[in-house]
């Protein structure tokens, strides 16, 4: 059980004036037999993390440790890390099974040991039957399955890292080999990290989630606490889709609240739970300027009536809003309503009845709130 | 098959190409009375004289040795040299990098009679006058810029990431380098080591310059055939017809590959 962890790493491009900074301090561990997914936008720094972690490139500032032995200066060959990148690279003047064999003869793999490892990998991955097929031949798609398979093929490997690894892959196969991944990865006890943008693929295949922006890890979260609890204001709307919404609510003393419906009542002093900011914990709530409600789309209540029956205002649909549009997407709609000047998405069932006015609630243990894009509760 | 005119074109050709060759060869099977004497398209008195000699008198046959330990050594030098350059060039960039580069394909503008005397002078001081190995470093001086480009067209064609999953998959640049990288570029080398051996093969004035007896090449033999009895015309052919065979073998190696090595592994 490999772990490794990263601190304070930091990464800049180029040097002198041209420098680009890329990844301003990340904290990480990364658990063996865990898998996790490393997900950002485009630009974020994601390849650049996975690059340092398995040394291609040594970051400016930070250290990189296996199992409490620092390797941030050790070359890639040393480290034991296999990686898979976002396009197919395989030795073309091998063959398919020199290609998966390459790996294994760096490191001394007694010939038995060799074809063992290399046959499990390939009958997994269907390439059995091209094991004599020049790597070269081959369809970019078959390319690219040889190059995770070749990352695939050392059991002892510390850590998997997949860089958008099947970007490569016809997209309704693509679920195939996510399951195939997580398959040959339950047996072995190495971490694997999945690098991507795309968030359902995320959400499907890690343990963790990684949520990087602009140089920044954000949140690290199963998926679900990722989608019920997102740390700052740009995780809401990144994952989920359509994103979170916004609100901005007012503060009077201890008391939030939105239209006059008072939402919860915070202490004096709080602690921000989310984002990188978990270090300085507790500030006086005075210090926050913005204070905003997130609510996901899909846990806004929508009535064409008003329910007068509970109490609270915010549980029933209570506020009346008018549809601006509905966007259909098979089985579920998007309506879009403005509400008190703000634009909100809700995500109804196809069978939801709508009409030109209706009444919106917003369920209190599903609201998040945000001070300054932080989250506070 | 039925004649096409268009091919009448292309037969032309290939008689205007070949008749020089086939003259040659044609003349190193008479004898020096026919080639003098007569106009025949066949020899009509067919010997092996000529190449029998060529085989047997050591002036004649030590002038394809020498030659081939020098042009082979020139290849080998050159490959050394540029592969770590070529390497340099298509993976890192570096302060001047570009104008280095250029600058290399601009040495290869002089005429080799420029360095004519440098060369006798320096190499006369340090003793290596006369040796295979001056005129193999000779050639290096025209080898080596144009190997650095052919190899370095050839090594940008292969990703970096090769190199990067090398080094993930667990080889040391060395080992990486010998194992995965010039079969790689088998190719390019094979290309770059024809154009290495065809100059130096050809190259005359720099060989016959600094050779005087023991690495004398046998383009030097060649233009010093003159002797009491007048020219020995038939001789003559028949080692012109054996100093184009080991071009022809060697191209024939790389026939697949020569057309990317003249666009310097540029497709």
């Amino acid at each position: 059980m490999a772990t490794i962890r990263l601190g304070q790493i930091r990464h800049a491009y180029g040097s002198g004036r041209t420098t680009e900074e890329v990844l301003f301090g990340i904290d990480q561990v990364f658990e063996g037999g865990q898998a996790y997914a490393l997900l950002g936008p485009s630009g974020c720094g994601k390849t650049t993390l996975l690059n340092i972690l398995s040394g291609l490139l040594r970051p400016t500032a930070g250290v990189v440790t296996i199992d409490d032995k620092d390797v941030t200066l050790l070359p890639p060959e040393q480290r034991n890390i296999a990686q898979v990148f976002q396009f197919p690279i395989v030795y073309e003047n091998m063959s398919v099974y020199n290609n998966l064999a390459f790996p294994l003869r760096a490191r001394k793999y007694s010939h038995a040991a060799m074809k063992q490892a290399i046959d499990r990998i390939a009958e997994v991955l269907d390439l059995t039957d091209l094991l004599s097929y020049k790597a070269g031949k081959l369809s970019a798609q078959y390319k690219q399955i040889v190059s995770l398979g070749r990352g695939l093929v050392r059991a002892d490997v510390n850590a998997i890292l997949l860089d958008e690894a099947l970007t490569a892959v016809d997209p309704y196969e693509k679920w195939l080999f996510r399951r195939k991944l997580k398959q040959i990865h339950k047996q072995y006890p190495h971490v694997m990290i999945y690098v991507t943008h795309d968030q359902s693929e995320a959400l499907t295949f890690a343990d963790k989630v990684i949520v990087m922006n602009e140089g920044l890890v954000l949140q690290t979260d199963a998926p679900e606490l990722l989608f019920e609890k997102p740390a700052t204001k740009f995780v809401g709307y990144f994952i989920g889709s359509p994103g979170m919404n916004f609100l901005p609510v007012r503060r009077e003393g201890v008391k939030l609240s939105l239209m006059n419906n008072h939402l919860c009542s915070l202490p004096a002093k709080i602690s921000k739970v989310g984002g990188q900011a978990q270090a300085a914990s507790r500030i006086d709530l005075k210090h926050i300027k913005n204070w905003e409600l997130g609510i996901r789309p899909e846990y806004i209540t929508l009535d064409l009536k008003p329910n007068k029956t509970t109490r609270n205002a915010l549980r029933s649909a209570n506020f009346k809003v008018k549809v601006m549009n509905v966007t259909q997407l098979g089985s579920t709609n998007i309506v879009k309503v403005i509400f008190a000047g703000h634009e909100l998405l809700i995500k109804v069932t196809e069978a939801t009845r709508l009409a030109e006015t209706v009444y919106i609630g917003f369920p209190p243990d599903k609201i998040c709130i945000y001070g300054d894009g932080v989250l506070i509760a | 098959m039925k004649f096409k005119k268009r091919y009448i074109l292309l037969i032309l050709y290939l008689l205007f190409l070949l008749m020089p060759i086939y003259w040659l060869m044609n003349m190193s099977f008479k004898t020096n009375e026919e080639i003098l004497g007569q106009f025949s398209l066949f020899p009509e008195t067919f010997v092996w004289d000529n190449y029998i000699t060529i085989f047997t008198d050591a002036s004649w046959y030590s002038g394809y040795i020498n030659s081939l330990i020098y042009v082979v050594l020139n290849t080998i030098i050159s490959l050394s040299v540029a592969l770590p350059a070529a390497y340099a060039f298509s993976r890192y960039e570096f302060l001047g990098g570009n104008h280095l580069f250029f600058w290399l394909l601009s040495n290869r503008m002089a005429p080799p009679a420029v360095f004519l005397l440098p060369f006798l002078n320096f190499y006369s001081s340090i003793g290596i006058f006369d040796t295979h190995l001056a005129v193999a470093l000779a050639h290096t001086l025209f080898n080596v810029p144009l190997s650095v480009w052919i190899l370095e067209g050839f090594m940008s064609g292969i990703p970096k990431e090769i190199d990067e999953s090398a080094s993930i998959d667990g080889y040391s640049f060395p080992k990486f380098f010998v194992k995965l990288f010039l079969p790689l570029i088998a190719p390019g080398i094979g290309v770059t080591a024809f154009f290495c051996f065809m100059f130096s093969w050809v190259e005359l004035l720099l060989a016959r310059t600094l050779t005087t007896v023991n690495a004398k090449p046998i383009s030097a033999v060649m233009t010093r055939t003159v002797s009491a009895a007048g020219m020995d015309w038939g001789l003559l052919a028949a080692a012109g017809v054996l100093t184009i065979v080991p071009g022809i073998l060697v191209i024939w190696f790389v026939r697949n590959y020569i057309a990317k090595g003249f666009s310097l592994g540029r497709v």
